[in-house]
């Protein structure tokens, strides 16, 4: 596991921030919207849940090319060079397989109020498979994370 | 009054809200010391200026844009130096502004002429000690001078030295405040410090003094009299009188050193009469606060004015590897850099340049292994010795660059702090003239292909061809000076890669701004600034030169350990064997392995870094690959337009800089060589890069935001 103060903080914030912006494209058009996630110890895999009538359960159904921002947003007099982000990149694939249950059970350990919401049969479930992780600190710090499959 | 608070009424108010100064001057104007008249302008005011103008948010931009612990002192210079100009260039709020002004009208038209002066809350307790790291303003003869002091004064808080022992003592920065002092400017004719328990023998008194104000005295300009006085009766027991020639005293810009008349230079600022009084007042404060004091005070028409009164801070003792004593020696005064620009020209270049020059000139070859011994330990005795007048005079005189720098913002308010650069242009930078020399004699040979076949093929030019004279009038120039070695080609090797270039080599053209800038100023201010301008392109020119003339010394110990080298691997080295220093494997010094923040591969991510945030030290935008200097001898493969990066532009390697489309420091600062060899050339150049060498590969495609100071690596292009 990579042990730099840079990867850290990527970790944290995947580990601390309960939601995040997931990027998804429609007819050449970003869209964004934002998800409740959670993610693997490793950082290969997001997980996040959407009822399928969703745009970007439509927007995923053609196109499974996703990025999701996370960053550490509290107060909107925060800093700027306070201000962190990760901005993940990856394909999303809906998970019914044995795979879901399990994965299911840590989002849920995150998110125990979305219980009924994640477990409704209308609802998909997603993993991201992140091929690359981008840290955003201090402003202009910008650090890649190419995530080895 | 709207803002300000009488100093008399303020004796209840907190020091929090007023400062420990004006707090403690607020007590002993109260108790009936003779203090000059004034008022406090509470830190509140500073934060409301703070918050309305949008201040707040730009220092914290500033203070947090890089780790402060790896910041070098030339990048907290700057940072100070920035901050400062955020304060000179920020449009006053009317309200404020306003309110102010009719403070300050009402109480200074009362006075000839008003003095500034720092009191930030939790300075100068017991503990800590700020003295000599804010600013004062003193001789401001109206309103608007005063407001716009109270704004430096503001922004002394930042200053690199404050900045500085706020790290030290793990003080938050952004927590700080700053209440500020107008009072009465009282011009004494003897001004001094007594301290009722001496520093270096706590049993006695020292007042300490000189004649007219007391600036020179605390900026270290004028030494004062000593004298010792016996802690119970006034008694003067030692008295150590320096020559004194020259005082500070009120001119018409602000305060100037003045010739002492005849009659004050036959005699000590101190008399016994004198000191019995300062004895006294020293006796009555130390049983008012309950300890020792340091207390600085000035005789004006025979009576005693307590400027300020501080309690001696005795926790404070400096531990040995502190370096903030030295950090503070670097700020000095026009007269100080003055003497030092004279000394540095006249003494210290010439007598590195005299010792290079011994060096260069003896023939290590006829000397036995044990002379040979000898010889290399002198040479680092010599080297060594050069090395610490370096650090004691050449960097504080680069004080003078910001010291204009100051001056000029203050007054011409630039949106770039660093405008003030372009004045300082000088086409006497040695580095300049040798690069400038390279590039004639590779357009000779660019236009004499036979000429340059014959370079190729290493044949001697013969004596009388006018290309052999230019070379002799090179090597007699610059001879010496050791890139030949260190860069891993020789002098032919350099100008046929050069004369191989396609484009020839301009150099950068730089119209002198100081007509512009002098023609803005009145008769008083001219002058003034005709000398500090002088001072500036000294320090400019010397920060240069002073690298260069050092490396001449160093290449005189590189030719005699090349000399031990050479015997130790023909086996005659026999008494030479563990005099050499253990020689750094090539790449052991910038192993990617070693790296903190360089590539991490392992089994599940790769780090690598995409966008690195350092100085902004030339301004531009320029891209191209990277060549990292991480071994000299990589300087053979530099080519026109690669992005140079390195850990630091040794003053030796400068003449590749004109070929660099950019260049990448992993040292900070705008006054660094690197910066300035840039800005000279106008190649954009961002400092500051920790790890630079590391974490950016040769070969990588580079965007250099020289204004900005962001390196991007777009591995896309490649």
């Amino acid at each position: 596991m990579t042990n730099t103060k840079e990867w850290d903080m990527v970790v944290e914030l995947l580990r601390q921030q309960t939601f995040a912006v997931l990027g998804t494209s429609r007819q050449q058009h970003a869209y964004a919207s934002l998800v409740a996630f959670s993610a693997t110890e490793s950082g290969k895999s997001l997980y996040f849940a959407t009822t399928r009538a969703t745009r970007k359960y439509h927007n995923l159904a053609i196109d499974n090319k996703v990025s999701l921002l996370v960053d550490n947003r509290a107060e909107q007099n925060m800093p700027l060079y306070e201000a962190a982000a990760v901005t993940a990149y990856g394909v999303a694939e809906e998970i019914n397989d044995q795979a879901r249950s399990e994965a299911l059970q840590s989002y849920l350990v995150k998110h125990p109020q979305l219980k009924h919401f994640a477990t409704a049969p209308s609802t998909a479930f997603f993993r991201i498979n992140v091929e690359e992780y981008h840290l955003v600190q201090r402003f202009q710090n910008v650090t890649e994370f190419c995530i080895n499959r | 009054m709207n803002y300000l608070v009488e100093l008399s009424s303020s004796c209840e108010t907190s020091s929090q809200a007023i400062g420990g100064k004006a707090a403690m001057l607020a007590v002993l104007q109260q108790k009936g010391f003779t203090v000059p008249s004034g008022y406090c302008l509470p830190v509140n005011v500073y934060h409301e200026f703070l918050h309305q103008t949008g201040l707040d948010s730009f220092i914290s931009m500033e203070l947090q844009r890089k780790d402060f612990a790896a910041m070098r002192w030339e990048e907290i210079w700057d940072v100070s130096l920035r901050i400062r100009n955020h304060f000179v260039t920020r449009v006053w709020p009317q309200p404020i502004k306003q309110k102010l002004l009719e403070d300050i009208r009402s109480c200074s038209t009362r006075w000839p002429a008003t003095a500034v002066r720092s009191t930030a809350p939790g300075e100068d307790s017991n503990t800590q000690s700020f003295a000599g790291l804010h600013e004062s303003r003193v001789m401001l003869r109206n309103p608007e001078a005063v407001l716009e002091a109270v704004g430096t004064v503001w922004a002394s808080l930042w200053s690199d030295g404050a900045l500085l022992y706020r790290h030290e003592l793990g003080l938050d920065p952004g927590k700080s405040g700053m209440a500020v002092i107008i009072q009465e400017m009282v011009v004494g004719e003897v001004s001094g410090i007594l301290f009722t328990k001496a520093p270096q023998d706590r049993k006695v008194m020292m007042a300490e003094a000189v004649w007219g104000l007391n600036q020179a005295l605390v900026d270290g300009t004028i030494e004062p009299d000593r004298w010792q006085l016996d802690r119970t009766t006034g008694k003067v027991s030692t008295r150590h009188e320096v020559k004194q020639t020259v005082a500070m005293r009120p001119a018409s810009y602000g305060v100037e050193l003045q010739p002492l008349n005849e009659q004050e230079r036959q005699q000590s600022p101190l008399n016994e009469s004198r000191c019995l009084q300062l004895h006294r007042i020293g006796c009555q404060l130390e049983e008012l606060l309950g300890a020792a004091v340091d207390l600085e005070w000035t005789f004006s028409k025979d009576k005693l004015y307590i400027l300020q009164a501080r309690p001696i801070t005795a926790t404070l003792s400096p531990q040995a590897d502190d370096q903030r004593p030295w950090y503070l020696s670097l700020h000095r005064s026009l007269e100080n850099l003055e003497e030092l620009q004279a000394d540095l020209e006249q003494e210290v270049l010439p007598g590195m340049d005299r010792d290079a020059q011994q060096m260069a000139l003896a023939d290590l070859t006829v000397l036995d292994n044990h002379e040979l011994a000898e010889e290399y330990a002198q040479r680092i005795t010599i080297l060594n010795r050069w090395l610490q007048v370096y650090k004691e005079k050449c960097i504080p005189m680069a004080h003078g660059l910001r010291l204009f720098g100051e001056f000029y913002n203050d007054l011409v308010k630039p949106e770039d702090p660093y405008e003030f650069v372009g004045l300082l242009h000088s086409d006497d930078l040695l580095a300049i003239q040798r690069n400038r020399q390279l590039h004639k004699m590779a357009a000779v040979l660019r236009d004499s292909p036979v000429l340059l076949e014959q370079l190729k093929d290493n044949q001697v030019i013969a004596p009388g061809h006018p290309f052999r004279a230019m070379l002799d009038e090179f090597a007699e120039h610059f001879s010496g000076m050791n890139w030949v070695l260190q860069g891993g080609l020789d002098l032919y090797g350099w100008l046929i890669k050069l004369a191989e270039e396609k484009n020839g080599f301009c150099d950068s053209a730089s119209e002198s701004k100081e007509n512009a800038f002098l023609q803005t100023l009145d008769s008083a201010e001219r002058e003034f600034a005709a000398r500090m301008l002088q001072v500036a392109r000294a320090s400019y020119l010397l920060r240069d030169n002073d690298n260069l003339y050092l490396g001449k010394v160093r290449a005189g110990v590189t030719a005699a350990e090349q000399e031990i080298r050479k015997r130790l691997a023909a086996g005659a080295g026999q008494g030479l064997e563990n005099l050499l220093p253990e020689k750094a494997s090539p790449n052991r010094l910038f192993s990617r392995d070693e790296s903190p923040q360089g590539d991490r591969s392992t089994s599940t991510v790769q780090q690598r870094p995409r966008q690195l945030v350092g100085q902004p030290a030339g301004p531009g935008v320029s891209s191209g690959l990277a060549r990292v200097l991480d071994d000299s001898n990589t300087l053979a493969d530099f080519k026109r337009g690669d992005v140079l990066v390195c850990d630091a532009i040794e003053p030796n390697m400068t003449f590749v800089a004109p070929l660099a489309a950019a260049i990448i420091e992993r040292r900070g600062g705008m006054l660094i060589h690197g910066a300035i060899i840039a800005r000279e050339y106008g190649i954009p150049c961002v400092t500051g890069i920790p790890d630079a060498t590391r974490v950016i590969q040769t070969g990588d495609h580079l965007s250099v935001d020289g204004y900005l100071g962001i390196v991007t690596i777009d591995r896309d292009e490649q």
